[in-house]
C-alpha cells in the first residue's frame, strides 16, 4: 500500500496510450482520469489510514460492531465515509497532443498534472506522424468511411500493385513542391538546399495544411489494400479522403476501413498502453519511460536548433524547461 | 454612461496598485462597485451602478413592517481588504454579516462605520439590514479583492445546496450551541462530531459523503434525525429479517430513504414477500443486493410481479427464480422492459419461448440500453456467425461488452481458432470465450502468450 499523495506526485509527467477507434480522445481522457481516481481512492489518502490500525469488535452486542472506526482517528468529522473519495477525476490534469478522431486508432501523446507543459514543446517539434492506412476498392461513401452512406459502386480488376505503386509515388512527389513552401523558402533558392541537407524539411508551424513525406503499398490484396503513410499537419479526415481521391485516380472508388496512427515522432507502438493497462501503477510506470524521450535533442527538432539563439540552447541542454523551449521556438 | 464607467474602472484601476501590483496580481480584479439602494420610503438614488444588479426592494404596505434586506455579496481576489461602509440619514441597524456560514457582525451601524474583511481567495457573505432608512451603501475593495453585489431582495433567500440548521442536543446552553454549529454547511462534516446520529451512522459503515449526493432532502431529514428514535428501531429491522452488521453500512448508504418509511409499512411489505413464497433467505438477500424494494407499496409491488408474469408467461417458481437472481427487476421501468422483449422478439428474431429462456437465465440482459444489446446481437449473430439457439443457451453473452467480444474474436480469428460449433474439434464455448482475465484466458484458450495478444491489440 502505497501513500496515496505520493502516487499523486508522481503523475506528473508524459505518457503515451494506444487510443482503440470508436472512442473520442476526449473520452479517452475521462476513462484514464476515472481510472486513476479509482486507483488512488483504494490507497490510503488520508493522515489516519496511514497508521497501524486495530480493530476490536464489541462484545455486547447490543449494537453492532463498531468495525469502521480505526484507532488512530481522533475526531470522526476526518473519517473517510464522511469526507469521501480524496480524490475526484477532475484532480488529475490530462491532457493530448494531436488528436486523433473517432473512427482511427493509435499512438496518442497525452500529459498528466505538470506533464502538460511538455505538450506544448512537443507539438512544436512537428514531429512526423506514421500511419497505417487501409482502404478498399469499390465502393464510395459520403464520409469516405465503411459505415457512410454508399454513392457510388465500381470496379476494381483492372488495378495492379504496379499502378498502385505509382499512384502513392505521384502524391509523395506532389507534397514535395510543398515541403519548401510551407517552411517558407523558395524551393531553388541556397537556404532549401541548406534545409533538405539537413533532413527533414518540416512545415514553419503547425498550422499549415498536410504535407506528406512518404507513401507506399505495405499491403495489396484486391479489393483490399494498405499504405504506410508519412507526414505532418495532416488530419485523420484527410488521410481518409486521400485514399478515396487515389481511388478515383486509378479509376475506380476506394473508401477507408482502417487509420491507424503507429508512430509519433519518437513514441512508438512498443511505448504506447493498451486501454486495459491504463491504470495508476502503469501510467507512472510509462511516464519513467517516456521521460528519456523529452530531452532537449529529441524536442529540438533541426531547424529550431540552427534558428534558436545560442544561449537558449545552452540553458536547454543545462535545465531543459519547457518554458523555455516555447520562447526559444517563438523568438525562431 | 459607457465612458463614466471605464472612467471609474480606470480610476480606480490606476489609483492604489502600481503597475508590479498589477503584474503581480494579474487574475485579481480590482473594481469599485458602488451603488445605492432606497430605504422603504421609496427613493433611489442611481449612481454608478449596474442596474441588474439592484432591485428596489418592494415597499411593504404598513410602514411600520420591519424591511428585511439581505444582500449576497462575495469578495474574491488574491488578497486585500474589502469595505462596507455605510452613509445614512438615520439610524440603521445591520443584523448580521455573516460570511463562509460564520455570523462575525452583530452590531448597530454608527455614522461612517467601516467594516473590514481580510480577503484571501474567495468569500462570500451576507448582509442583513434590518429596519434601516440608510441611503447607501458601498462595497468597496481594495488590493486586489474585487466585489461582485449579488442579488438584492427583500426576502432572506439561502442557498439552495446549504443543509439547514441541525438537531440541536439539548445538553448545550444556547450560547455553546450557537458557537459550536453553523447555521448551515455544505456537507456533514460540520456536524458528525456534534451529532450522535450522525456518528453512530459513520461507525456503523455508512458513507455519509455517497448520501451527500442524492440531494437535499434527504441530507436534511438525516441531519434532524435521532439515533434512538429514528434510527435504532430500523437497525433492529434488517437484523431480524436476517441482514448482517457488515452490510448494515452498505444498505443505509444505498437507500437513506427506508428511514422515511413507516416501520409497519416495511413489515407489511416483508409479510408480502413471504406471501409469495420468497423464502426469508431470498428475502434477506434481495434487501441486501436492492434494498430500494422496500420503499415500494405492495399493490405496486405485486402488479410489478404480476406483469413479469404476464409478460414471459412465467409460472410462479419463474417469477420469483428471475427475481432472486435479480432484484433490481422489482424496481425496473416497465417501459424499458417492454421495449427490451421487442427488441429481442422483433428486431433479433427470437422465438417467445427462446425470449422466455433468456428472460429466467439471464433477467439482466432485459435491463441493458437497447442499443448496447442490438450492438452485441449484431456482432454476434451477424459476425461471428452464431445462431440464435447458440446464443440463447448461455445468454449471459448479451452482458458482455462489444469490444471485449470483437477483440477475442478477431484474435482468435488471427490464429484459426474461431470455432463455436461443439461438434467439431477445437471448440470455443460463449463461456470460454469472455470469461476468464487476459493472463488465463491467453494460454488456456488462444494457446498463446499474453505478450503475442497484447501485439494484435496494437494493430486494431
Amino acid at each position: 500500500m502505497t501513500w496515496g499523495p505520493t502516487l499523486y506526485r508522481m503523475l506528473n509527467g508524459v505518457f503515451c496510450v494506444y487510443k482503440p477507434k470508436g472512442v473520442h480522445c476526449n473520452s479517452v481522457v475521462e476513462h484514464i482520469q476515472r481510472n486513476l481516481a479509482r486507483d488512488l481512492n483504494v490507497q490510503p489518502c488520508y493522515p489516519y489510514e496511514r497508521k497501524m490500525r486495530e480493530i476490536n469488535p464489541n462484545p455486547n452486542i447490543k449494537m453492532p460492531s463498531v468495525a469502521t472506526e480505526p484507532k488512530s482517528l481522533t475526531t470522526l468529522s476526518d473519517h473517510k465515509l464522511v469526507l469521501g473519495e480524496r480524490y475526484i477525476p477532475s484532480d488529475f490534469r490530462v491532457h493530448f497532443v494531436t488528436k486523433l478522431n473517432k473512427h482511427s486508432s493509435g499512438v496518442l501523446v497525452c500529459s498528466v498534472g505538470s506533464g502538460r507543459e511538455y505538450l506544448s514543446a512537443i507539438k512544436m517539434a512537428r514531429y512526423l506522424r506514421v500511419y497505417h492506412v487501409r482502404g478498399k476498392f469499390g465502393w464510395a461513401t459520403d464520409n469516405f468511411s465503411p459505415k457512410g452512406k454508399i454513392r457510388n459502386r465500381s470496379t476494381y480488376h483492372h488495378i495492379k500493385k504496379s499502378i498502385l505503386d505509382k499512384v502513392c509515388a505521384t502524391v509523395q512527389a506532389g507534397h514535395q513542391r510543398f515541403m519548401f513552401d510551407y517552411a517558407g523558402v523558395a524551393q531553388d533558392s541556397q537556404e532549401a538546399y541548406e534545409l533538405a541537407a539537413a533532413g527533414i524539411v518540416r512545415p514553419e508551424h503547425s498550422d499549415t495544411p498536410p504535407v506528406i513525406y512518404g507513401c507506399h503499398v505495405i499491403d495489396f490484396n484486391l479489393p483490399d489494400f494498405a499504405l504506410e503513410i508519412h507526414s505532418i499537419n495532416e488530419t485523420q479526415k484527410y488521410l481518409m479522403k486521400l485514399i478515396h481521391e487515389i481511388g478515383l485516380e486509378l479509376r475506380s472508388t476506394a473508401i477507408c476501413t482502417q487509420v491507424r496512427r503507429i508512430r509519433y515522432g519518437h513514441f512508438t507502438l512498443e511505448h504506447a498502453l493498451l486501454c486495459k493497462h491504463w491504470t495508476a501503477q502503469e501510467i507512472i510506470r510509462n511516464i519513467a519511460t517516456c521521460r528519456h524521450l523529452l530531452t532537449p535533442n529529441k524536442l529540438l527538432t533541426d531547424m529550431s536548433i540552427t534558428k534558436a539563439e545560442g544561449d537558449i540552447v545552452q540553458q536547454l541542454t543545462d535545465g531543459q524547461k519547457p518554458s523555455l523551449i516555447k520562447h526559444g521556438l517563438d523568438k525562431s | 454612461m459607457f465612458s463614466k464607467h471605464l472612467a471609474v474602472y480606470l480610476f480606480s484601476r490606476a489609483g492604489p496598485l502600481s503597475f508590479k501590483n498589477l503584474v503581480e496580481r494579474r487574475w485579481g480584479l480590482f473594481a469599485v462597485h458602488r451603488y445605492s439602494v432606497a430605504s422603504h420610503t421609496g427613493n433611489i438614488k442611481t449612481e454608478d451602478k449596474d442596474e441588474s444588479q439592484i432591485l428596489q426592494p418592494t415597499s411593504g404596505e404598513n410602514k411600520a413592517d420591519t424591511l428585511e434586506l439581505v444582500q449576497n455579496v462575495s469578495v474574491t481576489g488574491v488578497t486585500g481588504v474589502a469595505k462596507i461602509i455605510g452613509n445614512h440619514d438615520e439610524q440603521k441597524n445591520v443584523e448580521n454579516i455573516s460570511c463562509e456560514g460564520k455570523e462575525f457582525l452583530k452590531a448597530t451601524w454608527e455614522d461612517s462605520k467601516t467594516v473590514e474583511l481580510a480577503v484571501t481567495k474567495e468569500k462570500e457573505f451576507q448582509t442583513r439590514f434590518v429596519n434601516s432608512n440608510f441611503r447607501t451603501i458601498s462595497i468597496t475593495a481594495e488590493l486586489g479583492a474585487s466585489v461582485k453585489p449579488k442579488k438584492l431582495l427583500n426576502r432572506h433567500v439561502s442557498d439552495s445546496r446549504q443543509l439547514t440548521v441541525p438537531r440541536v442536543d439539548s445538553e448545550l446552553t444556547e450560547h455553546e450551541q450557537r458557537t459550536a454549529l453553523p447555521t448551515s454547511a455544505y456537507n456533514f462534516a460540520a456536524y458528525v462530531d456534534h451529532s450522535e446520529t450522525l456518528s453512530s451512522l459513520v461507525k456503523l459503515g455508512v458513507d455519509l459523503s455517497a448520501i451527500e449526493h442524492k440531494g437535499r432532502e434527504i441530507c436534511d431529514f438525516i441531519l434532524k434525525m435521532d439515533f434512538n428514535k429514528n434510527v435504532h428501531p430500523y437497525i433492529l429491522f434488517y437484523r431480524k429479517i436476517g441482514v448482517t452488521d457488515d452490510e448494515l453500512g452498505k444498505i443505509i448508504t444505498k437507500c437513506p430513504y427506508i428511514f422515511q418509511q413507516d416501520l409497519d409499512n416495511l413489515q407489511i411489505r416483508i409479510n408480502y414477500l413471504e406471501s409469495k413464497r420468497f423464502t426469508p433467505e431470498n428475502i434477506t438477500e434481495m434487501v441486501v443486493r436492492k434494498p430500494h424494494i422496500l420503499l415500494m407499496s405492495t399493490e405496486r409491488m405485486d402488479a410489478k410481479l404480476g406483469f413479469y408474469q404476464k409478460k414471459f408467461k412465467l409460472t410462479g417458481h419463474e417469477v420469483r427464480a428471475a427475481i432472486v437472481k435479480y432484484p433490481k427487476l422489482i424496481v425496473f421501468n416497465k417501459d424499458d422492459i417492454t421495449e427490451n422483449k421487442f427488441n429481442f422478439h422483433e428486431l433479433m428474431g427470437f422465438s417467445d419461448e427462446q425470449v422466455k429462456r433468456i428472460f429466467i437465465s439471464s433477467p439482466r440482459a432485459f435491463t441493458e440500453p437497447s442499443s448496447l444489446l442490438l450492438a452485441r446481437f449484431d456482432f454476434l449473430h451477424n459476425t461471428m456467425g452464431l445462431s440464435h439457439e447458440t446464443l440463447v443457451q448461455w445468454s449471459q453473452i448479451f452482458r458482455c461488452r462489444v469490444h471485449i467480444l470483437e477483440q477475442r474474436h478477431r484474435y482468435l480469428v488471427s490464429l484459426g481458432r474461431a470455432q463455436y460449433d461443439p461438434k467439431k474439434e477445437n471448440y470455443v464455448s460463449l463461456h470460454a470465450l469472455v470469461t476468464n482475465v487476459d493472463a488465463d484466458w491467453c494460454p488456456e484458450i488462444a494457446k498463446t502468450s499474453v505478450a503475442q495478444f497484447n501485439e494484435f491489440l496494437k494493430t486494431l
